[in-house]
């Protein structure tokens, strides 16, 4: 039987639709927004529909890394204004500013992903804020040669997903 | 080893690692040695080259962060593994830490961020064009390449235009939050409204088609507009209020209405709507465009011109070009 998208969209959106507000709590109302965007993911990601042998584990996988991201998202957004509301008013970024400097500090996010919370420290410590591996060796707790270790693997996996 | 035995992967990654021990140890000791190390390094086989390449990408990207980014990112926010049904605990855990957080900054240093709702961010890619309704019933249209966030939180409807076009049809606000649009160059008010905002590259049209409203550029007076009215402004200064041409919200019914325009503006505005880029050749700058031109067939439309001027549209890599 030949099985296209349309057909893939058609027989599963609404099984997606309720398996999604069963995890989306009190977000349900955007359920059927998320679900949308898994299609489209799916759509994007030229994955030929005839060949999803198990849909619903399929779009159950895709439609968790979304919700996944989505939270991520809004905690980063959250942590990023709570800094910025210590700024006085005339130091702002324009909103503008303010979306780019998000963005920037998401694909951030989505490079150290998976890294343990010492060897992301110590990158961020070291490329951002500008410490020499001394200090952050001090900060951190580890010795020099430990830090040099951690800047490898987090430069590393930063370039391959370059 | 043997080269034959080595995969392209394999060697890829190799020269991968090569560039990151080269980059921490040149952030280390930067040194006039350490660079001619690394130059020579470099300079020795194309695939460095190509690895070091990945080296800047991520200079640049780090360059580019926020001075809070260390703090921001320190945590791994939260571990990437599926919700399991036990929704609420977020919620208390959000509650706790705008607790938390205010307790810490005081309420006067944090008046609304942590109840603040997340931005939601929508936008459209070139040469699409889709409507959204929001919160409050009212209704945006996202021009092509537009870029928009919706933040309504306890005393602002507010509507990010980071890039783009927007029309808005206001709605009503129970609450009476007043609604802003916020853009690079200034913030506009509607006054129960109908109006369009297009964002070029160096300056900002507002247009109202319905009631009134008012921008307030980041420098300088806020300056009232009513129906039928539109203003240029930059960051800077606000221009004269004009009569709206008839055209300003054409672009949500695809297409694009000119009025004696200058051919350079014109080709601005098609760019925008369409999404295509548009070049124009300095010898024609000063002539002049009427007519109505749709942009969701900017190759037909850009030929239709051509031929009513007389002059040549030709494709190029990025887009087009128009030439005597």
């Amino acid at each position: 039987m030949e099985v296209s998208y349309e057909s893939l969209y058609r027989e599963h959106r609404s099984w997606l639709i309720s398996w999604m507000r069963a995890r989306l709590g009190h977000c349900s109302e955007r359920a059927a927004d998320f679900v949308q965007d898994t299609f489209l993911r799916i759509l994007q990601s030229g994955t030929v529909a005839a060949e999803i042998t198990q849909p619903k584990p399929y779009l159950a996988t895709i439609a968790r890394g979304l919700i996944v991201d989505h939270f991520r998202r809004n905690d980063i957004e959250h942590a990023y204004l709570a800094e910025l509301a210590q700024i006085p008013e005339a130091l702002q970024p324009s909103p503008e500013e303010r979306a780019i400097l998000l963005e920037t500090l998401l694909t951030i996010d989505r490079i150290l992903d998976g890294l343990g919370p010492k060897v992301r420290q110590a990158f961020l410590l070291a490329q951002i804020d500008g410490l020499d591996y001394a200090t952050i060796a001090e900060e951190l707790d580890v010795s020099v040669s430990s830090v040099k270790q951690y800047m490898r693997k987090a430069v590393l996996q930063c370039l391959k997903c370059l | 080893m043997p080269e034959m035995s080595v995969s392209q992967a394999e060697l890829d990654e190799l020269h991968l690692e090569a560039a990151a021990d080269w980059f921490v140890s040149l952030s280390e000791e930067g040194g006039a040695e350490a660079r001619r190390r690394w130059q020579a390094w470099h300079d020795a086989a194309p695939a460095h080259q190509q690895a070091w390449e990945k080296v800047e990408r991520l200079q640049s990207l780090l360059a580019g962060a926020p001075l809070q980014a260390a703090h921001v990112l320190r945590q791994p926010v939260r571990p990437a593994q599926p919700r399991k049904p036990e929704r609420k605990s977020r919620r208390q855990m959000m509650a706790c830490m705008g607790a938390v957080l205010t307790s810490t900054l005081g309420w006067a240093l944090l008046p609304t961020a942590p109840e603040r709702p997340a931005t939601r961010w929508i936008a459209t890619a070139r040469g699409e064009r889709r409507s959204i309704t929001l919160p409050d019933g009212g209704r945006v249209w996202l021009g092509s390449g537009t870029r928009l966030g919706i933040s309504y939180d306890a005393q602002y409807r507010d509507i990010y235009l980071a890039q783009g076009v927007l029309q808005l049809t206001s709605g009503s606000d129970a609450q009476r939050r007043p609604l802003r649009i916020l853009s690079r160059d200034g913030m506009v008010r509607p006054l129960g409204t109908r109006l369009t905002v297009s964002q070029f590259a160096a300056h900002t049209v507002l247009a109202v088609q319905q009631h009134a409203a008012e921008v307030q550029t980041r420098q300088g007076p806020a300056v009232r507009l009513k129906a039928g009215q539109r203003v240029r402004f930059s960051a800077a200064d606000c221009g004269r209020v004009q009569a709206s041409s008839f055209g300003d919200d054409a672009w949500t019914r695809g297409l694009l209405m000119a009025m004696d325009l200058p051919l350079p503006e014109f080709a601005a505005q098609f760019a925008l709507y369409s999404g295509q880029v548009v070049e124009v050749a300095p010898a024609l700058a000063s002539r002049r465009v009427s007519g109505t031109y749709q942009i969701d067939a900017p190759g037909r439309s850009l030929q239709t011109l051509a031929d009513v001027l007389a002059i040549r549209a030709e494709r190029t890599d990025s887009g087009w070009r128009l030439r005597p």
